[in-house]
């Protein structure tokens, strides 16, 4: 069974308000946006600011409450009341900011369990040394404060953190875009082990298409707030369908190979007024009248993507 | 001035510290290295490879009582304490976010307009056509309308083609860009990449690129300086650079950065091991040698000297005895 399914889901944000509190201009952040996770798998969604994947990753954490549609975890609707349930667990971009400034090392991992009132003293130590062990990092940072870590060492007890209540998935909302190159693939590679030696759910949100095609096992790539492609990594990465996912792609910068011309015209339009039709017609060098219309769902062989190029596939 | 042997720019044994309550704090020492006429050179490191205070203070750009600066420098073959003095017109600077450069209540068209007037004392109407062509040139959409504009009515990627605009509008001999793509996306990114490089073409313009991000340095630099802990590692042309990196702290950048390929999908990176020392403590000899592989004895004691192979420099004692 999947651990996580998104059905249909709906996010829009009043941005102004009338005298009455009633909203008079909306954001839609996310969509009609719809896929579900197999458990055990690491699933990636990918996109550039202001494409809502982290607006899915707080939907899906309970932070937010969709406007529509559903999301299912291990096949039962999130409810309202689950917001501080322990199998859904969140690891942020940056923990300079997600980690208490003025609290140890000890008392930031052990919360999650005095909050639940977890176990008597003895076996939460005992908990937070194997949580230091599993990230790698020694017992002597206990009574320190994060402002003596280094930038790799919190983002550890970030993660040391999420993990010690035993989630079954762990959203990580760009886990290492504050970290520097060498440290980055320290944690993927952390990740990556930690996944090994227990059951445990990826879902990645990040901007980086290179950290996607490493370290994930299915992809949905998503442009004002729809996703437009989904698939294996090797469906995306390396025969992507959509022309928003092919800019993306050759935007990257690879030492392998010198751009020559640009990826895509234009800018991403404001989410407040997006094209109708297919939203990213605008920009796409395939762009024709049909695309006015909104594009269809293509669905072949394990494989999604939105767009009326491929409309004659199934 | 116009000797075309002499380097536009060069920098010998270049130091800064500061004195902080905590010692004193090396940001960067014994930095050397030259940029020629409408050459671009591209600065990689980490954070706290001293690879931006090693520009600012070329450019006197950090001037605190506390700071201390040794080494020498050359425009166009003359020596200068810094370059104050060329700062705006021969010399100038794009940096990470445009929106701490730009002035929130002026139109952009009086700030760009205000730099011809400023530098080159050009009157106002011709200095609007001026601007209004170098917008065209870094593909702003209708500049006659953008001009009345302020900086916060456009996105980010616009507000770095208007500072490139305005950076590159009295035709500088030097452009000095400090990490000028870091806070866009990877679209915009790309295109501004692209308009760097047509700019390069078109104009005799030197570029200094500042980035922690190998992936951008290779689609601009045609030489690339290594950095790590406030040393320069290694200087070599791109295509030598990512064929046959030299120095072990560039052998172990180029490997721990994930890529595209479906080769080694869903294998571990080949990370480096440990962290960058403290600026307050650095290690002796080799700033790199508590995370090599291949460090020796004398690594831990001695700073390597530097190892000229014609048209690359390395900075390790791996190769004691090789080079000139």
């Amino acid at each position: 069974m999947d651990i996580l399914e998104v059905r249909n889901v709906g996010k829009t944000f009043p941005v102004r308000k009338n005298l009455f509190g009633r909203p008079t201009l909306e954001l839609h952040a996310v969509r009609s946006v719809s896929f579900s996770v197999p458990r055990g798998s690491v699933f990636s969604i990918v996109g550039e600011s202001g494409s809502g994947k982290s607006t899915v990753a707080n939907l899906v954490a309970g932070v937010h409450r969709p406007t529509s549609g559903e999301i299912l975890l291990s096949g039962e609707p999130l409810k309202e009341s689950d917001r501080r349930r322990a199998c859904v667990q969140m690891v942020f971009q940056d923990p300079e900011s997600s980690l208490d400034p003025r609290k140890t090392i000890r008392f930031q991992i052990e919360e999650g369990l005095l909050i639940r009132g977890m176990g008597n003293a003895r076996e939460r130590s005992g908990r937070v040394s194997a949580m230091l062990d599993l990230v790698g990092l020694g017992r002597d940072l206990l009574p320190k404060y994060p402002h003596e870590l280094s930038g790799g060492q919190k983002q550890r007890v970030a993660i040391a953190r999420s993990l010690i209540l035993e989630p079954q998935l762990l959203l990580l909302d760009e886990p290492t875009s504050a970290l520097d190159v060498s440290v980055q693939a320290q944690i993927l590679n952390l990740l990556m082990e930690i996944r090994g030696t227990r059951t445990l759910t990826y879902l990645l949100i990040t901007h980086d298409l290179k950290i996607v095609s490493c370290f994930s096992d299915r992809v949905a790539v998503m442009y004002l707030g729809r996703i437009v492609e989904s698939g294996t990594v090797s469906d995306i990465v390396d025969s992507p369908l959509h022309p928003y996912t092919r800019a993306l792609l050759s935007a990257v910068p690879d030492p392998g190979r010198r751009m020559t011309s640009d990826p895509v015209r234009g800018e991403i339009p404001s989410p407040l007024d997006p094209p109708g039709g297919c939203a990213f017609r605008t920009r796409c060098p395939d762009a024709s009248d049909v695309c006015e219309t909104p594009p269809p769902r293509v669905l072949a062989g394990g494989r999604e993507v939105s767009c009326h190029l491929h409309s004659g596939r199934t | 001035m116009t000797d075309r042997s002499v380097p536009l720019l060069s920098i010998s044994s270049l130091s800064v510290r500061f004195r902080l309550p905590e010692g004193i704090l090396t940001a960067c020492e014994d930095v050397s290295f030259s940029v020629e006429r409408g050459e671009s050179l591209g600065i990689v490191g980490e954070s706290g490879s001293g690879k931006s205070v090693t520009v600012l203070s070329i450019m006197d750009l950090v001037s605190a009582p506390s700071v201390r600066r040794e080494g020498n420098l050359t425009f166009r073959g003359q020596p200068c304490a810094s370059l104050a003095a060329f700062r705006g017109r021969d010399v100038s600077m794009v940096f990470q976010n445009p929106l701490n450069s730009l002035n929130p209540s002026i139109r952009i068209g009086r700030q760009l307009g205000e730099v011809l007037e400023e530098h080159l004392g050009m009157p106002g109407p011709s200095a609007r056509d001026r601007v209004v062509g170098m917008m065209e040139r870094l593909a702003i959409p209708d500049p006659e309308r953008m001009l009345e504009r302020y900086p916060f009515e456009f996105s980010g990627g616009m507000r770095q083609r208007v500072m490139i605009a305005m950076a590159m509008l009295c035709e500088p001999a030097l452009l000095v860009a400090d990490e000028p793509t870091t806070a866009l996306d990877v679209i915009s990114q790309a295109q501004i990449l692209h308009l760097f490089r047509e700019l390069q073409r078109v104009s005799n313009t030197a570029l200094i690129f500042i980035t922690h991000d190998l992936g951008v340095v290779s689609q601009i630099a045609q030489r690339i300086m290594v950095m790590y802990a406030g040393r320069v590692m290694e200087i070599a042309p791109v295509a030598d650079i990512f064929a046959n990196p030299l120095h072990p702290y560039t052998v172990g950048l180029l490997r721990s950065i994930p890529t595209l390929g479906a080769e080694r999908r869903g294998c571990p990176l080949a990370a480096i091991r440990g962290t960058v020392p403290s600026p307050l403590s650095p290690p002796p000899g080799c700033r790199f040698h508590p995370r090599c592989d291949a460090v020796m004895d004398v690594c831990r004691t001695q700073p390597p000297p530097p190892r000229d192979f014609g048209g690359r420099v390395v900075w390790c004692w791996k190769y004691r005895g090789e080079g000139a």
